[in-house]
């Protein structure tokens, strides 16, 4: 009789306790604001807190048990929710951000967490998907991007106006000077649409060589070679302009003013340096320049001085050689 | 594209001081050049001058045809005509530019404008 009314306390107080957690796992649920649901393996929406139900507008809860999570992405975000998905299920964190319509048709933004729940032998047994409404951010985001895309265009158009004041004021003069500086404006300008993209926090340091490379060189006579890795904005236009000055001088005199010449741009990075080097061969034998003008300049100090690195430029007779060593 | 000087270009810019570079630029390379100030005035330079080969267009301008619309306007009615559109903001999408349009950034380099059209 004793031990019967002791498993029955026991038993009592588990059920309690059972109960109370149950409460706490509701009440935690529901307070949040993000949507949770869990799905079964299949997909299927099995669970939505309240919170969720109404950041996703839902009057009747109906709708959406045993409808397709997948069926709640737009087109454009459908391929990620399924890779999501799919990695959830085979155990791991799923993670992607994209829009989808509420219940009501309203357009949100959401940043999604999808994770397995696993089940007693270790394996998962359903899915736990978490929603976050962007929305706002993600607003504050697009303004953002468009004022700096407007903001890029007029910067362009300024230049362009430059460019155009420059060639009426110096016209009569030497046209290779004045050749010089409009396209150092448009050196200028295609930095500038790559630093857009990131409004101008940083750019690919990839990018910078080839969209530097691109209007003077063929892609079959020049290697690129390097792991990616983001310069800050006033790198990027440094190293766009000087990479801009070496390729025109290469057309006049280097490995471009021939047929068969080659250009090789290449770097490393570690934790701490970057070694970069700009390597000309195949052209017309190397001379010693002269005097050293505005390009030089471009190429070495003011390199040099926005990398906080060092400059080393040869005019080797097989062809010019630039190494810039700098600190990271 | 390519255009022999015999051929006439048009330039479209509504910004007069880039619509006189632009002018000057395809002179200096050996071209008769006809200009306009927006996208209507430029439609009716194209019907008026058969001898007109090429289009150089900006493409935001006032008025009802932008430079985008003036492009496909050349591109449908006059196929010969080789186009290039210009513009401060980002590359149109594909599907924005009629075929065989090209598309330089502003400030562009005037040596490599001319290339494109000389072909």
């Amino acid at each position: 009789m004793i031990d019967v009314g002791v498993q029955l306390v026991t038993s009592n107080l588990a059920l309690a306790r059972s109960l109370e957690a149950t409460a706490f796992l509701e009440g935690v649920l529901n307070g949040s604001r993000d949507c949770i649901m869990v799905l079964s393996l299949e997909g299927d929406v099995l669970f939505i807190n309240s919170g969720g139900q109404l950041v996703l507008e839902v009057d009747d809860v109906a709708q959406l048990h045993g409808r397709s999570w997948l069926s709640l992405w737009g087109d454009d975000h459908a391929e990620a929710a399924l890779a999501a998905l799919d990695i959830a299920r085979a155990g791991r964190t799923g993670h992607f951000t994209g829009h989808g319509e509420t219940t009501k048709q309203t357009q949100k933004w959401w940043d999604v967490t999808i994770t397995p729940i696993f089940g007693k032998d270790g394996e998962p047994a359903s899915l736990l998907s978490i929603s976050r409404d962007i929305s706002a951010a993600r607003l504050v985001e697009l303004e953002r991007e468009l004022l700096a895309n407007e903001l890029n265009h007029r910067v362009k158009n300024v230049l362009a106006v430059v460019q155009a004041i420059a060639v009426q004021s110096f016209r009569g003069g030497d046209p290779r000077q004045i050749d010089a500086f409009t396209a150092r404006l448009a050196a200028l300008g295609t930095a500038q649409d790559l630093l857009i993209q990131t409004v101008w926090r940083s750019a690919s340091i990839r990018e910078v060589v080839e969209r530097a490379l691109a209007p003077h060189c063929q892609e079959s006579r020049r290697t690129i070679r390097g792991r990616d890795y983001e310069l800050d904005g006033k790198r990027a236009l440094a190293l766009a302009l000087a990479l801009h000055e070496l390729a025109t001088n290469a057309i006049k005199y280097g490995a471009l003013s021939n047929d068969t010449g080659r250009i090789l741009v290449e770097w490393s990075i570690s934790e701490t340096e970057l070694r970069l080097s700009w390597s000309e061969s195949g052209g017309p034998v190397v001379k010693e320049p002269g005097p050293s003008g505005f390009g030089t300049r471009i190429v070495t100090r003011n390199l040099a001085a926005e990398f906080n690195g060092e400059v080393d430029l040869q005019h080797k007779p097989a062809g010019i050689v630039l190494t810039l060593s700098a600190q990271l | 594209m390519s255009i022999t000087h015999a051929g006439s270009i048009l330039v479209v810019e509504d910004e007069a001081l880039l619509r006189m570079m632009a002018i000057d630029m395809f002179e200096d390379a050996g071209f008769m050049v006809f200009s306009a100030a927006n996208g209507r005035d430029a439609v009716r330079l194209l019907a008026d001058n058969a001898s007109i080969k090429g289009l150089f267009t900006d493409v935001e301008m006032p008025g009802p045809v932008s430079g985008l619309d003036l492009a496909r306007i050349a591109h449908d009615l006059y196929p010969h005509v080789a186009i290039l559109v210009v513009s401060g903001r980002a590359e149109p999408s594909q599907s924005d530019l009629p075929p065989g349009a090209k598309f330089v950034s502003k400030p562009y380099e005037a040596r490599g404008i001319v290339a494109l059209f000389e072909g």
